[in-house]
């Protein structure tokens, strides 16, 4: 599936950050997006919208980025979405956490378009 | 957790996972997740030989390090993973793993991530930082967008804070503060922002380590976490200020103080909390400042050893600092050693503080005098009654004593102002203060700054005598005020005191003359001589001098005294000087007042204008010239005043003799009011009576009474005034003019 087709859950409780993530994802050809505030109001929207690629922040209130990621692994409907955890530098010890929960892959902010390709390209393989 | 995954397999099944080659390479993290969960599950598997642990201690090294791209040869280290997975493999199911060719055409290692921008300001921060950092504004929408949602993270950071103030180790709140400083790094860093990066990422750290129970969320903590908001805020505005002009330039050199202080409390912090109380010295609360730089300090010390001399003197010395700097950083250290247990709290949360516990008060007896509940006859419950009103009692007497404050700090503005007065005026005056540490309502400690400030200025322009006058007098050429505070009963009494030439009674009686206050021949008593000095008409223009000046007059001083509920009082003794006496209440949320009732409504009299009360006899009660109505008590004829007219209520009864008077004190002057009972004395919370009653002529405010009812509480001066200007023709019921 192309880029283009494809639908973006960006998950983010700062309105500004998922500003950024849009707008690089925009940069790459991706057409939807829709966004949740937190792992709560993802799971609302995994619920009733078909999503291709998941892409959230680890650090929310309520509902955690891991969290999520647990909930979307253990969910038959989402089990296999490409699962992109955003994290920050200070906390890459958590990615191991999130690997042995099956993240799809990770991106430690800040990062740019040409690297948030990259990840994408690894865990999007058929495009 | 990933061990709860395969509880009960056999390990040979973990082993033939392990080996089915489930990881594609070294960017399938997926399925190295997929292999660590079974390599903690064989380690936690009970037949897991013990010559396995270190292999399988590796793997998960080496995983590790690919998963975080810390590995310097990705590939290489795939490959090592790959024949320690073969050896499990031989001892289990044997030679399934799938060599494919793929592992080895495995990318070479990214080095995107290292070059990512996070670290090259890391990097720049431990060189030597410009104090100020000039950014270039790309993206000017999405910047206002982050300064609009920082500075919402940044509110809610505060009221966080307060929650973690209460409760140190509750765990949300600083989850709730560490995630906006999460949030503002992360963004701060894309728009390249690299200060408020900077910051963020460290009072992160910070608080991570909080989170992680590492260290102990102290006050020290919060200070630093809250003057970090504050450093933001300052960044954000400059950032805000400078959207239009595509470029910024921030206070970066804010940033490294902070971070500089920040580096010294990472040593500070570990001590006990006991040592933590412990006076801080000069130095470290400049630094703490961000006034000066460590190294300066240090110096400064040094060269304070040698010659003998204070830190700060040195540093003030050597122009590093103002004076100013050093004597704030002087107070904060008295205020640690003074008061290290304190909590600053908006005034507005003590006024309601106090409401709701006068409200409470209400609630209370209206519930203890409810007749169902007084006609319990239970002894337990009578001696649990008796406990529930002590304990309000003593509820209301803490909240009170909240909003009071030592008047210390207004007499001290008078000393400045009483040095500057003397140099003007070419007098030589000295100010006395006692009772300092007197306490009084927060609202009132500024009220009575001006009235004070006023009656100085009187007192050494026209009570004070020039040196000369005072030497050939035989008195100390040097002038003396005394300043005085004490408590007294339920009453602040302020006393403020010249030894100069006093009131002069002939004088003021000639002036009182000219303005026509009174008439030439009339026969007042030395009192009521000194008591014209009030009146609104009395001070005058020709009296304009450099210290006094012109405008406010002894009227306006008294005026405002009254308005606290005070009261002014003067006496003086020629020659040796006048004495002003300022009576204030405790508080003035709450007043001591006689509950009245007529008709079938209730007042409240502030006791403090009563002096007594008395049913008067038939023959007491004269009319002159067949209107006014008066009352004769002990040879004093007293105007009557009908509380009922004034009000406009049907009285139970209209004759004195029937009723009761309440005798009232009013400039000098004694006046009668007319009610049908008293019902007793109490104190009651004052509540303002809303815009639409505010000016409303006698009326001061309301108050709710133990039954739950309403009562009014009565103004005295504005009855008295009312009844004055009103004349014989009935009440001037007239907003009063503000």
């Amino acid at each position: 599936m192309a880029y283009k087709d494809m639908k973006v859950l960006v998950v983010d409780d700062f309105a500004t950050m998922r500003r950024i993530v849009k707008n690089i994802l925009r940069e790459l050809d991706f057409k939807e997006i829709v966004e949740a505030e937190n792992g709560a109001a993802a799971v609302k929207i995994l619920e009733s919208q078909d999503i291709d690629l998941i892409v959230s922040d680890w650090n929310m209130p309520k509902m955690t980025g891991l969290d999520l990621l647990k909930w979307v692994r253990a969910n038959e409907k989402t089990k296999n979405l490409p699962f992109l955890m955003v994290t920050a530098e200070a906390q890459k010890e958590n990615v191991v956490e999130a690997v042995k929960a099956k993240v799809s892959n990770y991106i430690v902010k800040p990062f740019t378009a040409a690297v948030m390709a990259e990840k994408l390209a690894k865990i999007l393989p058929q495009n | 957790m990933a061990v709860e995954h395969f509880p009960s397999e056999p390990l040979e099944a973990l082993l033939s996972r392990l080996a089915d080659g489930v990881v594609a390479g070294p960017d399938d993290l997926m399925g190295i997740g997929e292999c660590l969960n079974v390599i903690e599950s064989i380690e936690a598997h009970e037949s897991t030989p013990d010559s396995w642990r270190d292999d399988l201690e590796a793997v998960k090294r080496l995983f590790r390090g690919i998963i975080l791209e810390e590995s310097a040869d990705p590939s290489a280290d795939w490959e090592k993973i790959r024949d320690v997975l073969k050896k499990f493999s031989g001892n289990g199911r044997g030679g399934a793993v799938s060599a494919s060719g793929v592992h080895a055409e495995e990318p070479p290692p990214e080095t995107q991530q290292a070059a990512c921008p996070l670290n090259v300001s890391g990097e720049e921060a431990d060189e030597d930082h410009p104090a100020s950092e000039e950014v270039r504004l790309e993206d000017a929408e999405l910047i206002k967008d982050f300064i609009e949602e920082a500075k919402e993270h940044l509110a809610s950071i505060e009221l966080n804070i307060m929650s973690l103030e209460a409760d140190p180790t509750d765990k949300e709140a600083i989850n709730a503060v560490f995630r906006p400083f999460h949030s503002i790094k992360g963004v701060a860093g894309f728009l390249n922002l690299s200060s408020i990066h900077h910051l963020s990422h460290e009072v992160e750290n910070l608080l991570d380590e909080a989170r992680s129970g590492a260290i102990d969320v102290t006050d020290a903590v919060i200070d630093v976490v809250l003057r970090a908001v504050d450093i933001l805020k300052v960044l954000l505005q400059e950032l805000e200020a400078a959207l239009g002009c595509g470029q910024a330039t921030l206070s970066a050199g804010l940033v490294e103080n902070f971070l500089k202080s920040l580096k010294a409390f990472d040593s500070a912090r570990h001590v006990p909390a006991a040592g933590a109380q412990k006076r801080p010295k000069v130095g470290e609360i400049l630094v703490q400042k961000g006034l000066v730089e460590p190294e300066v300090v240090e110096k400064a010390i040094h060269e304070a050893k040698k010659r003998g001399k204070k830190v700060g003197e040195v540093l003030v010395e050597e122009g590093v600092l103002s004076p100013q700097d050093v004597a704030i950083a002087l107070r904060e250290q008295r205020r640690y050693q003074e008061n290290t247990a304190s909590v600053r709290v908006d005034t507005a949360k003590l006024d309601n503080l106090v409401d709701m516990v006068g409200e409470l008060v209400i609630a209370q007896s209206m519930v203890l005098q409810n007749p169902e509940v007084q006609a319990i006859r239970d002894q337990k419950f009578q001696k649990d009654s008796v406990q529930l009103r002590r304990i309000t009692a003593e509820l209301q007497r803490i909240s009170m004593s909240l909003r009071m404050v030592p008047i210390k700090s207004t007499f001290q503005k008078l000393i400045r102002l009483v040095r500057d007065l003397s140099k003007k005026s070419g007098k030589d005056v000295r100010l006395e203060m006692r009772g300092e540490e007197t306490e009084i309502d927060r609202n009132m400690v500024e009220e009575i700054y001006e009235p004070l400030v006023h009656m100085i200025r009187n007192a050494v322009d026209h009570g004070l005598e020039l040196p000369e006058e005072r030497k050939a007098r035989g008195k100390d050429p040097c002038g003396t005020i005394y300043l005085s505070a004490e408590q007294k009963g339920g009453n602040i009494i302020i006393e403020l005191r010249d030894d100069g030439r006093g009131l002069d009674a002939q004088k003021i009686r000639a002036k009182a003359v000219e303005r026509g206050l009174i008439g030439p021949d009339e026969v007042l008593e030395e009192r009521a001589l000194f008591e014209l000095i009030f009146h609104p008409g009395f001070s005058t223009k020709d009296e304009v001098t450099d210290v006094s000046g012109r405008g406010v007059g002894m009227d306006v001083v008294r005026r405002s005294v009254e308005e606290l509920r005070g009261k002014l009082e003067v006496s003086s003794v020629p020659g040796q000087g006048t004495r002003f006496e300022l009576k204030l209440p405790l508080t003035m949320a709450i007043i001591d007042g006689m509950v009245i009732c007529v008709g079938s409504e209730r007042y409240v009299v502030p006791t403090v204008a009563l002096r007594e009360s008395l049913r008067p006899s038939r023959e007491a009660y004269l009319t002159v010239h067949g209107s006014e109505e008066m009352i004769k008590v002990r040879n004093q004829l007293m105007p009557l005043i009908r509380l009922h007219k004034m009000f406009g209520v049907a009285p139970r009864y209209t004759d004195p003799w029937d009723a009761l008077i309440l005798v009232v004190n009013e400039d000098q002057k004694s006046y009668c009011l007319l009610a049908d009972e008293i019902i007793g004395r109490q104190e009651v919370v004052i509540k303002s009576l809303g815009a639409g009653l505010r000016h409303v002529k006698g009326l001061s405010g309301g108050a709710i009474l133990g039954d739950g009812k309403v009562a009014l509480i009565l103004d005295v001066k504005g009855i008295v005034s009312g009844y004055e200007e009103g004349g014989h023709h009935g009440y001037d019921r007239q907003r009063r003019v503000a």
